[in-house]
Order: structure tokens, then sequence, then C-alpha cells
């Protein structure tokens, strides 16, 4: 099907948010370019699975992109026009699978050596639309903290060399109570500027109580009954020998757990927490790949004032098969060091790509090594406080 | 290429995002022709052998200033002794598969990296057995699994199965070796495939073709050969092992080891990224020395080793850093190859850029054969 011939009865598999979109953009929809309009609705088609800042982004882009006239729609967008397609790839089903067409077309950009052109023509796509429609600010300074537990420990290890260039590195942090003392931090700037899935805990092992109706949060131990399932699918579909790891990827990604059974969480962060595992790579088999993962994407996604994330240890490496069936008993508590050191630097780097990223503060600490680091607008890069220090104290320079 | 600042939230990410990984096992791997275990020597006596640091290693964890911790043994050892090229870009697709096949063409191939087929154009080894009339088990490959298992010959129709190299497939010959130990048995460290590769249950390895290439080709007892496996710490120290008998048993002249450790890094743990590269780094001072060590290779051969492709850049929004390598980015696409060997200028640097695909015509031009179908240039600088 070309856009041009998309009608409203295309969009009746869609949800009741996602349908009312495409269907008020019809005609925008039918003037772009094959490429761009399956793109978009790959976005679409989760809007009612989508955090509020998603939902805005792209109904504000959508805005944007109707409000072009012929020509400068055109100039923006002959560029995917321009991009070679497959027959194949022109009759599949874009638009009630465009997340099946968007593998499909990376591969065959790949192969056919257009995947930089189209990195290109990405790029231009998206820092036009930024420029028009800029980022919301955040409704409070952005603030995040990774916790690495108490059991991480590698000795000799050069904990936080990543993200000590960029603040203050203090070696002595005593603190017994750290991890509830960011919490009630975390509640208080949730009370403080309450926004929807705008202040988040994520823990990679049992977690920590907070308050469900101030902060989202899921965790390791408590999301298991998703993690099972997924796993249990993904064995015996290993056990069955039918299909090649491409289709056994393709059947994790399109995953769902039964409809019928408990959950801990709201609709939308159970979504978040089975996308989670189907999506992620390593999340089902490593709590500290699962944390790291999961904070990267609610950055990516949700967008949030507030973030918390800690790492407990994750299982020994094993056979992966063996991963696949079941939970090792033997942790490694050193490598999960590693693991969550690298974790907390990237959670740093993908809130430092989110608007307001000029005024975020960002601290790190391990229990174990009483270690932190601390970033903010305020503070010093490459400097270190020797002292002794606790954990409210080193929140309380932070924030000033 | 590096995507602007807050693009990982809209909308054509998670097209780059979505880009796959995984190889697919692939069917049942040919038997090889009975022939003399051990080949005369090439003419002039010269071998090559091609270690790719497999997996995809980015500079910042190997030859970075923070990297160079991770491979003290080719900085200590092997780079003064070495043409170090600091930029290898690979330009084609960065799948494990179809990109090590590539730099066995010398052609960015094209097919499904997920396939596990053939490939179109021939490869190193039909160029070279085909214009030195070099017998089958003068050129071998060992791959990481089986996925990898028909990279050693073409179907061009001028080429193909004849002029083919021989290929082991080590976790196989275990898995010959020990049946119905697989898992449980002490090996699963060594039959490990990777995160997006797993061992699938069907597909039950030939084992009289595993067995007759354990005892006929590398002269081991299926019995002695499992339990020296039990002494591996990973795969890729399974495959150096098994190439060391291999080069001792057959002492083939053109010897290519696809080592894949580090690909352990989709699986999201740095640490595990970290041990493989630290473990590449010591396999491939190991293969050298068992070179220097073994008077058919001694003095007379040419060892390459390079990575496949490098990984995602940290400050690439559409990746998640180390962890894939799916953006095309330059850190994904920048890696590096070190030469040694005789007539190699020693301690030298090259700064330029060449291309993954110039490795086939240059290891050509060093054994004296032509490479008519390979895209890319001989580099003066070693051949």
């Amino acid at each position: 099907m070309e856009p041009r011939d998309l009608h409203e009865s295309a969009f009746r598999t869609y949800g009741p948010l996602a349908h009312k979109l495409a269907c008020d953009h019809l005609a925008l929809l039918r003037e772009l370019p094959l490429v761009l309009a399956a793109v978009l609705l790959r976005q679409v088609i989760v809007l009612d699975a989508s955090f509020p800042r998603e939902r805005a982004v792209t109904e504000a882009q959508f805005t944007y992109l109707a409000s072009l006239s012929t020509g400068q729609l055109h100039q923006l967008t002959q560029g995917f026009a321009a991009l070679s397609l497959s027959p194949e790839l022109v009759a599949e089903d874009w638009v009630r699978a465009p997340q099946t067409f968007e593998e499909d077309l990376s591969a065959y950009l790949w192969a056919s050596h257009q995947i930089d052109s189209f990195h290109s023509l990405a790029t231009q796509f998206l820092d036009t639309v930024e420029k028009a429609v800029p980022p919301a600010p955040p409704a409070a300074s952005r603030w995040a903290a990774a916790i690495i537990g108490s059991g991480l420990r590698k000795e000799g290890y050069p904990l936080f060399r990543k993200l000590k260039p960029n603040g203050v590195f203090f070696p002595n942090v005593t603190d017994a109570d750290g991890s509830a003392t960011i919490l009630s931090e975390l509640a208080r700037r949730a009370a403080a500027t309450p926004v929807p899935y705008g202040h988040w805990y994520v823990d990679g092992g049992d977690p920590l109580p907070v308050d469900p109706a101030a902060v989202s949060s899921f965790s390791w131990l408590q999301s298991s009954p998703v993690r099972d399932a997924l796993l249990r699918k993904i064995q015996s579909v290993i056990d069955s020998g039918s299909s090649g790891p491409e289709m056994l990827r393709s059947i994790m990604a399109e995953w769902a757990p039964r409809e019928d059974r408990d959950s801990h969480y709201d609709s939308l962060i159970d979504q978040f927490v089975v996308n989670v595992y189907g999506g992620g790579s390593g999340t089902q088999i490593f709590s500290t790949t699962f944390v790291q993962w999961s904070a990267r994407e609610l950055l990516r996604r949700a967008e949030p004032v507030s973030l918390v994330t800690r790492y407990g240890p994750r299982q020994r490496q094993r056979g992966m098969n063996e991963m696949f069936a079941q939970a090792a008993e033997e942790m490694d508590y050193a490598g999960s060091l590693v693991d969550a050191d690298f974790g907390a630097y990237y959670t740093w780097i993908n809130l430092n790509r989110l608007a307001g990223s000029e005024s975020a503060t960002f601290i790190a600490w391990s229990e174990a090594h009483q270690q932190a680091v601390a970033i903010g607008p305020g503070l010093p890069r490459g400097a270190q406080s020797p002292n002794a220090i606790t954990i409210r104290r080193l929140l309380d320079i932070v924030a000033t | 290429m590096i995507l602007p600042g807050n693009s990982s939230s809209r909308p054509l990410s998670p097209l780059v995002l979505s880009r796959r990984e995984f190889l697919r096992s692939a069917a049942a791997c040919a038997a090889l022709p009975a022939l003399p275990v051990r080949a005369l020597a090439a003419p002039g006596g010269r071998k090559v052998v091609i270690v790719t640091f497999g997996g995809g290693a980015r500079d910042e964890e190997t030859f970075a200033p923070d990297g160079q911790e991770n491979i003290p043994n080719l900085i200590k050892t092997l780079l003064p002794q070495s043409t170090f090229f600091g930029q290898v870009i690979n330009h084609g697709i960065l799948g494990h598969y179809v990109a090590t096949t590539s730099i066995a063409t010398g052609v960015y191939e094209t097919f499904n990296n997920f396939s596990g087929v053939a490939p179109p154009h021939p490869t190193l080894f039909e160029y070279y057995r085909k214009g030195l009339r070099r017998p089958s088990n003068d050129a071998w490959l060992i791959s990481p699994s089986s996925g990898f298992r028909n990279m050693g010959c073409s179907t061009d129709r001028q080429f193909g199965p004849g002029y083919g190299a021989g290929v082991l497939l080590p976790k196989l010959l275990l898995s010959a070796a020990a049946p119905g130990h697989a898992s449980g048995g002490g090996f699963d460290n060594l039959l490990r495939e990777t995160y997006e590769e797993p061992h699938l249950a069907a597909g039950t390895p030939e084992t009289q073709a595993q067995l007759e290439q354990l005892e006929s080709i590398l002269h081991f007892s299926p019995n002695d050969f499992a339990h020296r496996a039990l002494t591996m710490e990973s795969a890729d120290e399974l495959s150096v092992y098994v190439a060391k008998q291999l080069m001792t048993q057959a002492a083939p002249s053109l010897l290519w080891i696809t080592l894949h450790d580090i690909d352990i890094a989709h699986s999201g743990a740095y640490s595990l990224y970290i041990d493989g590269i630290q473990r590449t780094d010591r396999l491939c001072t190991d293969i050298w020395n068992s070179i220097q060590s073994n008077p058919e290779y001694a003095g007379k051969t040419t060892m390459f080793i390079l990575p496949d492709f490098g990984r995602d850049s940290d400050a690439n929004p559409a990746g998640n850093g180390f962890q894939h390598h799916r953006t095309g980015d330059r850190a994904s696409r920048t890696s590096w190859m070190m030469a040694l060997g005789p007539g190699i200028r020693q301690n030298a640097f090259i700064e330029r850029a060449i291309d993954s695909t110039d490795l086939v015509p240059t290891v050509g031009r060093l054994l004296g054969f032509a490479t008519p179908f390979a895209q890319g240039s001989v580099l003066p600088e070693v051949a």
C-alpha cells in the first residue's frame, strides 16, 4: 500500500488514542513518503501505552508537520522518498504492523548500503522538528541517583572513573541508611512537584518501600512473574528447535503476558516492564542490565524529573541456555559492581540528553566502597572532597 | 554518525535500535574429503595466520588510553613487533557473520546476516587453493559457532566447494567428544553461544563427522579432548587449543581463527565484555607464541589480528554504548589491524584509513595468488 491509498479503516486495530491521532492526521500521512509514514505510525500505534511525555512529543510533531505548506513538507521529507525500497517492503502491511516493517526496513537499508543515508536524513529531519518544536522544559530541575548496593564489591577497582572528571568525588561516605535517605529525597521531590510518571524508582533486587501514589516504581524481584513467563516462552521456543535466533528475537519483542495475571503495577508501568524484558537485550538474565536498560528507556520515554536506580547482584555467567532456563544461585558481586558502575555512567549520559540537562544533578554511590560522585551545575569538575560525609549532607550539597 | 542530542526520544531512533544482530544456526556441516593429513608446504614455505579479535571491540576498551590496561599483551608484546594500522574502516553490514565473511572475501557482502549462507564471492581460501593449486588440508578455518560454518567456501561457480577451507567447529567437536554432557557436565562455559544466538536444542550435530575430524585431523582421542576442555574458561580458549593442535598436526599454510567471546557484550554486562577483551588479548599472544615455537611456522609466518568491527559510541543516543553495534557510527565502523612476521616493519604505525576489505588482496600479494573479485586494495606497507 502507498500512503496516498490510506483510509481511516486501516487504523481500526489501533488503540483509541492512536486511532484518533492517525485519523486526525490522515491527510498528512497520505502526503508522506512511505518510509516516514511507517516510522511515524510506529510511534502512533503504541500511543495508548505511552507515557504522557511521549504522547505530547508525538502529538506536537504531527501538529507541526500538519502546519507545513505542501512545499515545506516536500522539502523536509523528500530525502525519504528517494530511498530505494524493495517491492517486498512496499507490499508489507506497514500500517497494521509498522514494527515488523521497521525491522525489515532496517535490514534492507543495511544490505543496500543506504543506512548511512537514512541516518543523515533522520538527523536532518529530527533537527528541523526539534528546532520548530523544542522539547518542553522539566517541571523541576532533573535529579537522578544511582545506588550500587551493599553486596557489590571489587577490591582495587577504579570506581566512578568515567564520572569523576565531571563532578566531585567523595571517597569517604559513611552512611548506614543512605538508600532510605535517597528515597526520602525522591519522595520529597515527588510531593513538591507532582508530575504523572515524573518520579521513578527502579530496583535491581528487593525494593525498599516507596509511596506508590507519588512515585512510579518497579523492581527485578516484583517483576519476576513477567520475567519467568517470558523465560518459559523462550525455553519452549528453544526446545522446539523450530526457529532460529532471529525468529526468537521477534517472538520476544512481540510477546505479551496473559492479561488475567496479577500485576503490581498500573497499566503503563506494566507495559513498560514487559517492553524492558521483551525488547531489551540481556534484561531477562542479568539484573544489572535490567536496571541500566530500564533507566535508559525511562529517561528516553518518560523524561522523568526524578529517578533513583539501585543495583543488586546479578547471577554469575553460565551457559546461555542455562540462564534462560533458570536463575543461578551463585551471584557475581565483583562483576555486578563493574556493571553497575558503567550503568550509572550511562544513566548520567542519558540524563544529559534531556531538555533542562544544564540544571540537572546526579549522584552515584557505592554502599560497599563508601564512595560517591556528585555532578551538578554548582559543583566543580574533577574535584575531590576527602572529608567524611553522609548521604544527607551530600544531597544537600547537590541541591545548593 | 552522531545523532543529535535528544534524538533518542524521537521517532526515527527505534528504527536504528531495531537492527537485529542475530545469527542463525546453519545447516549441517559438509564432511571433509579424506586427504593426507599434513599438507606439503606452500611454495616458498610462507604461511599466513589470520585472527579476528572478534565479537566487536571498541577503541575505547582497547587501544584508547583508558582501554590499554585491557590489552597488556597486545601493547607490550605484539605491538612493538608489528605494523599497526590505526584506522580500519568497515563500510559494510555490522553483523558478525556477514562482516567476518566480508573480510574473508574482500567484498562487502549483502546477504542476510542471520542466514548463515555461504558467500556469493570467492573467499581467500578459494583464491589461495585454486591460485596456488593447494590441497584442501592446507587452508583451514576455525569458527566460533555453527552460524559461521559456511564462511570457508563461496557459491561462486569458478571457485566453490572444490577450493574451500576445511572448517573446524570446536563446540561441535566437544559436543561430539562428550555426548550427553553438553549441559551440566562442566562444558557449559565452552559451549556457550552468544546472547543473541542461544544454542538451539534441535539440529543435532553430525557427531560422526566431528569425531572423524577429532581423530584423523587433530589426532585427539575424544576422551582426552573432553578431559582437556574441562580446564578451559571459554569457547575461544577451546578454539585456540584446537588451532594449536591443528598447527602441530596439519601445519596448514593458511589458517583463519575467528574469536568471538567479546560478543557477550550484547547481554549488557560491561564486566563480561571487558573479561572477553582481556581473554582475547591473552589468546592472541598465545597464538603468536605458538607460531614462534613451532618449527613449521617460526620465521615464515605472517599473522594478522583485526576486529571485525567496533561497537556503538557512548555518545550516540541511537545506541546503548558498548552493548551493541547497531548505529553504524564511527566507533562501530572503525577498528584496527596488526600485522606481524618476517618482512613486516616492526613498531610501525600507519595512520591513514584502510578498509576491512583490504586484507584479502594483501594476503594474495603476500603469498602470490590473484584475488580478482576482491574490492579492497593491497596494503603496500605489508605486501
